[in-house]
């Protein structure tokens, strides 16, 4: 579990991917295009027929596929939805991916989905919770599964483990990987005002199965500037900084690049997916890499 | 944090996140940071999930939105997500009852026609996400409506609005008052499109649709795939 070969697909090295867009599918069918694999959300393939799966299996008979899910509920006290389960499983049986990942977050209570990564304290008792619904969840769809560590704008007084900790627990407690979302902890950094480089020391880096990289948005709320995770932009300097860091500690990973909203031309997406490349490149050829650091 | 504070804790963000107000003992539960005050960075939550449901949806009534507006479209599809928050992750099918929705809201009563646009969309929409369920091709001498059909019966000309958005017909070659139309929408061979029916077509549908019978209209029917063998 912890030689990070494994989540690389055969004979690619530095493995770059974006996240799939219908827009994008005769683009992303071509070939023409230096990427080694494309991540999509598990619940917009979760449809009976039609069109949107005749093209993602055309795609993922050429390209390594990446199940993202954001709909599972992880972080939920009643447990996982057995019909969404079943729907999560027909999806990773059908594709086949490479990947299967989901968030440290939750988004179900009392038969009420509410479309969003919502943040839960992080204690003893939802570590409990969250362990059993990622056991539950592995068992089920028969898949090692990647959590990604979430963009957050609020903290809890009934915190008690720091966030790269409980990862690290998570993943120590089920055999899940961790997906390392770079923009997110840059994100949660400057909402709560924590250094983002020593959220980064304190994930075991042998954990780490994927890195995630996304734009995001500046709101100024009177006079106050709060991030907001939105998939909508470029990935800014920053980010490409942290993103640097990380994989000269952890070494080479598969990094996605996510864009979400505004959309843009697959050409835009490839470059910046072609930028996270010569990043992860040029970082192993010119530093001794810290693998698995903890 | 016990079990049951946890459960409770998941309660009241719900609440938050759905109706945009928050309880106190939530607030409370918060650790107050500098610059921007807890009660707005909860908010995020509530705003993420009016527009991102509000977005998605917005994306499948192009039609309906030229005629009505986007302002109007995300006003509504926001009030209607609010009221009915989905019960499934899976979003495809989420929306189904927006066209009853909007028929019983009052900002409709100037745009009569706007819900049974959204029941057209709607079809449009629920068809491209399923395959064609088989059916006899061999003469049975019985017939069915083909499963594969939504039959959308309108007051208003509601084919020919489709298509003076969709730039097909000029604005002033349709009248509201000109009379109705039923709108097939056929599912066949991976693509979906629109017809509409001759008054004779919608009768025999309404009266005969399994019954033996050799008419014209039977014909007519059978030719455009909205009956098939039974």
């Amino acid at each position: 579990m912890s030689n990070t070969q494994s989540f690389h697909p055969s004979g690619v090295h530095h493995p770059v991917g974006v996240g799939l867009k219908a827009q994008h599918y005769q683009e992303a069918l071509s070939s023409d295009h230096p990427l080694a694999f494309f991540e999509v959300h598990a619940e917009n393939y979760m449809m009976q027929g039609g069109n949107h799966l005749r093209f993602l299996e055309a795609i993922g008979e050429k390209f390594p596929l990446s199940i993202h899910g954001v709909g599972m509920s992880l972080g939920s006290e009643e447990g996982l939805s057995p019909k969404h389960l079943a729907k999560f499983k027909n999806v990773v049986d059908r594709f086949n991916p490479w990947l299967v990942s989901e968030h440290l977050a939750w988004s179900v209570n009392d038969g009420r989905y509410l479309n969003d990564l919502l943040p839960l304290p992080l204690n003893k008792t939802t570590l409990e919770v969250v362990t059993d619904n990622v056991k539950n969840m592995q068992d089920t769809i028969g898949r090692r599964i990647l959590i990604e560590n979430p963009s957050t704008y609020v903290s809890f007084k009934a915190s008690d483990i720091p966030e790269p900790d409980y990862l690290n627990s998570l993943a120590h407690n089920t055999d899940c990987g961790i997906l390392l979302d770079v923009n997110n902890i840059y994100v949660s950094a400057k909402n709560h005002d924590f250094d983002a480089k020593a959220y980064v020391n304190a994930i075991e880096g042998s954990l780490v199965g994927e890195i995630h990289l996304a734009g995001h948005t500046v709101k100024n709320i009177d006079g106050n500037e709060l991030r907001l995770d939105d998939h909508g932009s470029a990935v800014v300097d920053e980010v490409w900084d942290l993103y640097d860091y990380t994989i000269r500690r952890f070494g080479e990973r598969p990094t996605l690049i996510e864009w979400d909203t505004n959309v843009p031309e697959f050409s835009i997406l490839v470059s910046e997916a072609h930028k996270a490349r010569s990043f992860m490149k040029h970082a192993l050829h010119t530093d001794k890499v810290n693998h698995g650091a903890a | 944090m016990e079990r049951h504070e946890f459960k409770q804790f998941q309660s009241q963000m719900t609440a938050s996140v759905l109706t945009g107000t928050h309880e106190a003992e939530l607030i409370e539960a918060l650790v107050a940071s500098e610059g921007v005050p807890s009660g707005q960075r909860i908010q995020i939550h509530h705003n993420n999930f009016r527009e991102t449901l509000t977005s998605s949806l917005g994306g499948i009534f192009p039609t309906l939105e030229a005629f009505v507006g986007t302002v109007f479209l995300r006003g509504a599809l926001s009030e209607f997500c609010l009221a009915n928050p989905p019960g499934d992750a899976a979003l495809v099918g989420y929306g189904n009852g927006f066209a009853a929705f909007l028929g019983n809201h009052p900002a409709s009563e100037q745009v009569p026609y706007a819900a049974d646009l959204v029941r057209l969309e709607w079809s449009v929409h629920e068809l491209q996400l399923v395959d064609e369920k088989p059916h006899k091709e061999v003469e049975t001498g019985k017939w069915q409506v083909n499963p594969n059909c939504r039959i959308i019966e309108s007051a208003y000309p509601l084919l020919s609005l489709w298509s003076v958005a969709n730039g097909q017909l000029p604005p002033e070659a349709v009248h509201l008052d000109q009379g109705g139309q039923t709108v097939v929408v056929l599912l066949a061979n991976g693509e979906v499109s629109l017809l509409a029916l001759v008054d004779e077509e919608k009768d025999y549908l309404a009266d005969h649709a399994d019954a033996r019978s050799t008419s014209a209209v039977l014909s007519s029917l059978l030719e455009k795939k909205i009956i098939v063998p039974a």
